[in-house]
């Protein structure tokens, strides 16, 4: 009988649905605030992309948002979409994501979904400060906001990932 | 094995697996204080955190680090990147009123007469006119003459063709935002023909200012006309069919410097105020560039030619020596 009550548990431990992780929301409302912070940043960053005059932000010196939102990068490469753009359906998608997990906790599979999608982000975040300090020499504070955002994000998604859901099988049944 | 004894097993099944009946979650204590399960605390992922942290902020260092030790406080930007659609559009149609309030803008370099003991040669081209640009990509002076010529003669045809680049970081003012007209640039017209040089990349072989990689060369008329009036050989160079040149910068080198690290971008949007300082550099030049092209184009396009303004700056050259 123990046998078989461990094979259930083991095989509830690494299905779709189930993970014997935290299975706090917490986690999974700051997400979704990173979510919403950077839509808003990002937004805020597409309108002045067309509407240049609400910047808020220097205009000189090393610190020089207007340099880097107004570069030949700061659009999708071959269009003029701004890069900002493909940056508020990343939030938008890591929100979903968010809300999702406060839904289903112990979902295992969201959780790591959400912690390839941040690492995308984080990946993304480190070429463009590559290309904020090789390439234009200029840094955008407004962008460098929403690069900690995506680093904090990804971070947070890690952690949720442990203890993975096999941690809480029986190692031995018998 | 009974049906009742069947019942409680699939029972206890479904209530592991759930792990919602608090049949489960008594399962999961009771289990969770074996020896055999892992505590969730001490799985927590310190170690992957601080590596993911670790590498973000070696990453930027070794960038930032790597960045000034190159060069001190900046790298050249070497990338030749083909100019966007909206940059083109932007600096093609600077409006005319803008124009018209810069003027002569603040130019201390206009073109001048050549004068007759200069041989001048008379440069044409398919039965047209010849306006010869003779420069290199590193200089930052032909930096900014080309935002002029591309603003002045745009009033005659279209561009195409053009790229960004950035002027070299070992000249000064460094940095200036500008085109090159190497790599297809095209200018087409009914009025005249236009022919550039770009003797020299931005590209420093020693990484030090000198000497810049060779890009084209310059041959025929335009050779000749360009080592017989400046034997110095000086940047920027520009020839209007034999009849006025300019030769070396536009303006003085610290209202060059105004276009120091902006964005192409940047300087468009000070091109539409006529007090900035971009604009009375680059407008005031383009507009005598305008002014010597209608003298050799027999004042046409007449909407262009016929403007007071550019009247006045034409009375200017004639005077010029």
């Amino acid at each position: 009988m123990a046998a078989v009550a461990a094979g259930a548990a083991s095989g509830a431990a690494v299905g779709p649905a189930t993970a014997n992780s935290d299975s706090s929301p917490w986690g999974a409302v700051a997400l979704a605030a990173l979510a919403v912070f950077g839509m808003g940043v990002a937004g805020y960053l597409t309108v002045v992309h067309y509407a240049p005059a609400l910047l808020v932000c220097s205009a000189q010196g090393l610190v020089n948002c207007e340099a880097v939102l107004t570069s030949a990068q700061s659009v999708v490469p071959g269009t003029v979409i701004p890069i900002t753009v493909p940056g508020l359906a990343f939030f938008l998608i890591s929100l979903g994501l968010a809300i999702a997990q406060l839904g289903r906790p112990n979902n295992y599979r969201l959780r790591q979904a959400h912690a390839v999608w941040g690492g995308l982000g984080l990946l993304t975040a480190l070429y463009l400060v590559f290309v904020e300090l090789v390439e234009l020499h200029n840094i955008c504070l407004w962008c460098s906001s929403v690069h900690i955002a995506l680093l904090v994000t990804f971070l947070i998604t890690l952690w949720r990932l442990y203890p993975q859901p096999s941690a809480a099988r029986p190692l031995h049944s018998h | 094995m009974s049906k009742k004894s069947m019942a409680a097993r699939r029972q206890m099944r479904e209530a592991a697996a759930e792990g919602h009946t608090a049949g489960g979650r008594q399962q999961a204590r009771g289990r969770s204080k074996g020896r055999n399960y892992r505590r969730n605390e001490s799985q927590r992922p310190w170690g992957l955190i601080s590596g993911v942290v670790g590498v973000v902020a070696v990453f930027v260092i070794v960038v930032v680090v790597l960045e000034l030790s190159l060069t001190g406080s900046l790298k050249q930007d070497a990338k030749v990147l083909p100019i966007p659609a909206s940059l083109v559009n932007t600096i093609s149609t600077v409006p005319v009123k803008t124009l018209e309030q810069v003027k002569a803008g603040n130019i201390n370099n206009t073109p001048l007469n050549i004068p007759a003991s200069y041989k001048p040669v008379a440069l044409s081209s398919q039965g047209l006119p010849e306006v010869a640009f003779v420069g290199a990509e590193y200089c930052p002076y032909c930096a900014l003459q080309r935002w002029s010529l591309i603003i002045g003669l745009s009033r005659f045809g279209t561009w195409s063709g053009l790229h960004i680049i950035r002027s070299s970081v070992y000249d000064s003012p460094p940095n200036i935002p500008t085109f090159t007209f190497a790599y297809g640039a095209k200018f087409t017209s009914k009025y005249l023909v236009f022919s550039s040089h770009e003797l020299q990349s931005n590209v420093s072989i020693n990484k030090d200012g000198s000497p810049y990689k060779t890009l084209q060369n310059v041959s025929g008329a335009v050779a000749t006309a360009f080592t017989s009036i400046d034997p110095t050989l000086g940047y920027p160079f520009v020839d209007y069919a034999g009849k006025y040149v300019q030769v070396g910068s536009e303006a003085v080198t610290s209202n060059v410097a105004a276009l120091q690290g902006l964005s192409w971008d940047q300087v468009a949007k000070r091109l539409r105020d006529p007090t900035s300082t971009v604009a009375q550099e680059i407008l005031g030049g383009a507009n005598y560039v305008t002014a010597a092209t209608c003298m050799l184009t027999g004042q046409k396009p007449g909407p262009v030619c016929t403007s007071s303004m550019i009247q006045a700056l034409q009375v200017t050259l004639k005077a010029s020596k």
